[in-house]
């Protein structure tokens, strides 16, 4: 079964009061059992599994009789009414270092490994699967902290790589046309570092992005030029290129890597990076021919 | 379990053999005495159940007695009527009579938009396998059941396909609930798990 979901939303919602759309899972056009998707992007709040009994506070005979399955109870609404509005998310104390939210707890009974099944077996089915028909168990604030491990490097990475980056823009020196023999200067001067904050399955995951490399797409039959800093303007420059005459368009790309902390934690680094390409710009260079005047004309 | 409709008809007996009795007691005028009594047959008090469901299908008296025969035969006939409603398509009679059940809603909702677009099912009935004894709880009967549904898939007005669809599903672990109404003298469904 397969949700995205939606913590960031819950916030979003809060704050606008908007409502929250479920999009249907593809099967949910048919009248078998249906998972609601939520949009990507936020957290995942559906737990199941042989850990969940315990959370819930269920042990013995009864965990071994039960499949449980916990929704957020925005989840929970979306799936009653294909949406979930503000009034339907639930606050409950935390405390540092856990994930408590409150959820939804729902149970269907299974046909156990040992002993007497607690509902009537249909021809067909035999230990561990499913029988019945899901029913509210309980609801309430939950520790899932167990159950909801921090995000790894790798899961950080893949919203890293999608995060709205910044586009860095080329300059260049001279402004406008450029001359044969003497070097176009190029550097950008817009920002090389940028924070996000970003709720992954209920944690806090601060990214630190910065501009590590610079590859100048200069236009013209070189290619490009990588530096590993932004350049800079006259008498500063650090990158610069000679052109023979003509009409260029150049532009900047970028790789970002970035740091993370999750709930205040010590920076690690997010494994990977991610690229951004910046406007182009397009300028002359011109041939430049001597000529001789009468400085007294 | 009670069967209502026995208890009904008996109580409205004793209504039509009270009633005229005040009829006869009630009369102020002198009349010629007569050598028989005048008859108290009373008119048929078999009143017909209140009508649910689609008026051309409606749920069969079978499946409006409280016990557990009713209760499995009003399964039956909901499996019929979800098969019924998918060839419309048409979602209202399935809200009917799953007022409160998610999952009636979602299936009834998909009907209706199915008709909105143009598009219809191509397969997809449901039949049942092995159906156990219901469970009671208080006013409610909880039924654990296999059942079998062919392959399916939505397609639009010209007949193509607009997914993938799904492959036959030989025996599905499925559930309903059902809760007994004393408004509707039937069950309605509270809730529902296919697959």
């Amino acid at each position: 079964m397969t949700r995205a979901t939606l913590r960031g939303l819950f916030v979003a919602a809060a704050l606008v009061g908007a409502l929250l759309v479920a999009t249907p899972a593809a099967a949910c056009g048919y009248d078998i059992e249906c998972p609601v998707e939520l949009e990507e992007g936020a957290a995942t709040v559906t737990f199941e599994g042989a850990s969940v009994p315990a959370v819930v506070g269920v042990s013995g005979l009864e965990a071994g009789q039960y499949a449980y399955q916990m929704l957020d109870r925005c989840l929970a609404a979306a799936e009653t009414r294909a949406y979930c509005s503000p009034t339907d998310v639930r606050e409950c104390p935390q405390q540092p270092g856990r994930v408590i939210d409150f959820f939804v707890v729902n149970r269907r009974p299974i046909v156990p490994s040992q002993g007497p099944a607690i509902e009537p077996v249909p021809d067909g089915f035999g230990p561990g699967d499913p029988i019945g028909d899901w029913s509210f168990f309980s609801e309430g604030c939950y520790d899932v902290t167990d159950l909801n491990p921090p995000p790894s490097g790798a899961e950080v990475f893949s919203y890293f790589e999608r995060l709205p980056l910044p586009q860095l823009t080329t300059q260049h020196q001279p402004p406008g046309d450029g001359l044969t023999g003497l070097p176009v200067i190029f550097y950008t001067d817009s920002p090389t570092t940028q924070t996000f904050t970003v709720d992954i399955r209920g944690f806090s995951v601060v990214i630190q992005a910065t501009a590590e490399r610079f590859t100048w797409h200069t236009g013209d039959a070189t290619g490009q030029i990588t530096s590993i800093d932004p350049g800079a303007p006259y008498p500063n420059q650090t990158v610069e290129h000679s052109y023979r005459s003509g009409t260029y368009t150049a532009h900047l790309t970028v790789t970002w890597s970035a740091t993370f902390t999750v709930n205040g934690s010590a920076p690690a680094d997010v494994p990977g990076t991610t690229t951004t390409d910046g406007p182009p710009v397009t300028f002359d260079v011109l041939q430049a021919r001597p000529v001789l005047t009468n400085p007294y004309d | 379990m009670r069967d209502l409709r026995g208890s009904g008809r008996l109580r409205r007996t004793l209504i039509g053999v009270l009633l005229g009795t005040a009829l006869l007691t009630g009369c102020a005028e002198k009349q010629e005495a007569n050598d028989t009594l005048p008859s108290t047959s009373a008119s048929p008090t078999t009143e017909a159940l209140p009508e649910l469901g689609p008026a051309d299908f409606p749920v069969p008296d079978e499946a409006r007695t409280k016990d557990a025969a009713g209760a499995e035969a009003f399964l039956r006939y909901w499996i019929d009527l979800i098969n019924r409603q998918r060839t419309v398509p048409a979602g209202q009679p399935l809200r009917d009579l799953g007022p409160d059940c998610n999952d009636c809603w979602r299936i009834a909702n998909n009907y209706d938009e199915a008709l909105a677009a143009g598009r219809r099912y191509d397969g997809g009935k449901l039949t049942l396998n092995d159906v156990t004894e219901p469970q009671f709880t208080g006013d409610e009967a909880s039924i654990n059941f296999g059942v079998r549904q062919e392959a399916v898939v939505m397609v639009d007005a010209a007949g193509t396909p607009v997914d993938s669809g799904l492959p036959t599903q030989p025996n599905l672990s499925s559930g309903v609930t059902l809760v007994w109404s004393e408004a509707d003298i039937s069950w309605l469904v509270v809730s529902m798990t296919l697959g």
